[in-house]
């Protein structure tokens, strides 16, 4: 094994600053706005002539700024953002990128607590703010998360099961066809842990102004920032290494990698321009309903072709 | 220009600050990010908190009793930051100009510090436009 994986952070943050990019801007375009331009009309060149890099630029003003921190907050809610980017680069180890990761026997299972500390990490946060929009969102988050959580682990060990192991490199494959439930299920979790449009309830902006995240601002705002944008980039890879991998090496390797990426992400800023939102007991009723049925199913279609076909 | 301006100029966040209007403007501002002048081919966005804001887009003639949620909002609003008053009531208190007037709190140059000014009774969105980047370009 080399320790090649070590770039891994890196990669993930500049390519999920230019996915968070296309999906504000397919999300522009589906609303028949513009979005973030590529080429600035002359009359506005002295501000900027591209806005591709637009989430980038976010982040840097964000940690320009000036940070408030509440009189009734605790130490938690500087130490938190810290620990969700933790997670976030420590997620982006294990998600193999083109094939390069850190190959650990039980991969998988260390990338669920990782992905679940991140947002244990942000709740946690918003929480000892002491601000009640942020507990209402806390509230919305966790019932979220308990009720996704189901679907994705067993979704994603529907193919630990047909594949004998718990290691993401030794699992990836074109598994759409192999096991088509299970890459229903992944998605769908996948859509709520980054708040895509029918479940971003936590973080409802015209309710409860942004959920857990209202008191953060200036420079914690950015670290927050920071780690959204490499969750997406940590999630939308696991879809496209679990399900849309063609074992291949070298330049092919990366062309299927992100050709893959692509295609997830256009998939979610599809869903995320054409949905509205959904109450929080909808939202959990339904992934009670839809996802959990489908993520059994897809275990007993993954052992069935294991065990007795 | 700072290093903290050129990044403010290139991503400026606005919260529009109701102070007591009577929803002309706010229907303007939501045209300005609509479909026709969309602002965010600039990268504004609209945002739900002050605590994110970079530009405050005030509008109304500041009642009495909004005037300390005002100040507070200003307050609120994380340091390099700019006001924008809109409309004829935020500029100048409009049709509420008179002195005697019991429950008006001023225009809102009175309460808070304001950048840009953009008159109009609502001003078009294009006027918006200009406003919002006059204030963009002094960061």
């Amino acid at each position: 094994m080399t320790l090649l994986f070590l770039i891994n952070p890196l990669i993930a943050f500049c390519i999920g600053i230019l996915l968070s990019f296309l999906l504000r801007k397919l999300n522009a375009r589906i609303q028949s706005r513009r979005g973030p331009v590529v080429r600035i009309p002359p009359a506005w060149r002295d501000i900027n002539r591209t806005k591709i890099l637009q989430p980038l630029y976010d982040i840097l003003k964000l940690f320009s700024k000036n940070t408030f921190i509440p009189e009734k907050a605790s130490p938690l809610f500087i130490i938190a953002p810290v620990m969700a980017l933790l997670c976030a680069i420590l997620a982006s180890f294990f998600v193999p990128v083109a094939g390069i990761s850190f190959d650990y026997t039980f991969g998988l299972v260390v990338l669920f607590y990782l992905l679940m500390g991140e947002i244990l990490c942000v709740i946690v946060g918003g929480i000892t703010s002491g601000s009640l929009f942020a507990v209402i969102g806390g509230v919305r988050e966790i019932e979220l998360l308990l009720t996704n959580e189901i679907p994705f682990i067993l979704g994603t060990f529907a193919l630990a099961i047909s594949y004998n192991t718990l290691s993401i490199n030794e699992m990836m494959g074109f598994n759409l066809i192999s096991n088509p439930f299970a890459a229903v299920v992944v998605f769908l979790s996948i859509l709520v842990k980054l708040h895509i449009k029918p479940f971003d309830i936590s973080d409802a902006e015209s309710e409860i102004v942004s959920g857990l995240t209202t008191e953060y601002s200036g420079k914690l705002l950015g670290i927050l920032e920071v780690t959204k944008v490499m969750m997406i980039f940590v999630l939308v890879a696991l879809f496209a290494d679990l399900f849309l991998w063609v074992p291949s090496s070298g330049l092919m390797a990366w062309l299927v990698f992100f050709s893959g990426v692509g295609f997830t992400s256009v998939l979610i800023a599809l869903v995320h321009s054409l949905f509205g939102r959904f109450k929080i007991d909808q939202a959990t009723w339904w992934l009670l309903r839809v996802p959990l049925v489908l993520s059994v199913f897809a275990v007993v279609w993954a052992s069935m072709w294991r065990y007795v076909l | 220009m700072s290093l903290s301006g050129a990044f403010l100029k290139k991503s400026p966040w606005v919260y529009h600050a109701h102070a007591g209007g009577c929803n002309g403007c706010d229907l303007e501002i939501l045209a300005s990010f609509g479909p026709r002048y969309d602002l965010e081919r600039l990268g504004i966005k609209l945002v739900a908190s002050p605590r994110f804001a970079d530009i405050l887009l005030v509008t109304g003639p500041v009642p009495l009793h909004t005037k300390p949620f005002l100040e507070r909002i200003y307050d609120q609003t994380p340091s390099p930051k700019k006001v924008v008053a809109m409309g004829a009531c935020g500029c100048s208190g409009g049709v509420f100009v008179d002195d005697e007037n019991y429950s008006i709190a001023g225009p809102v140059e009175k309460i808070i510090p304001v950048d840009v000014r953009i008159p109009g009774c609502p001003p078009k969105p294009e006027a918006i436009v200009e406003g919002i980047m006059k204030a963009v370009r002094m960061f």
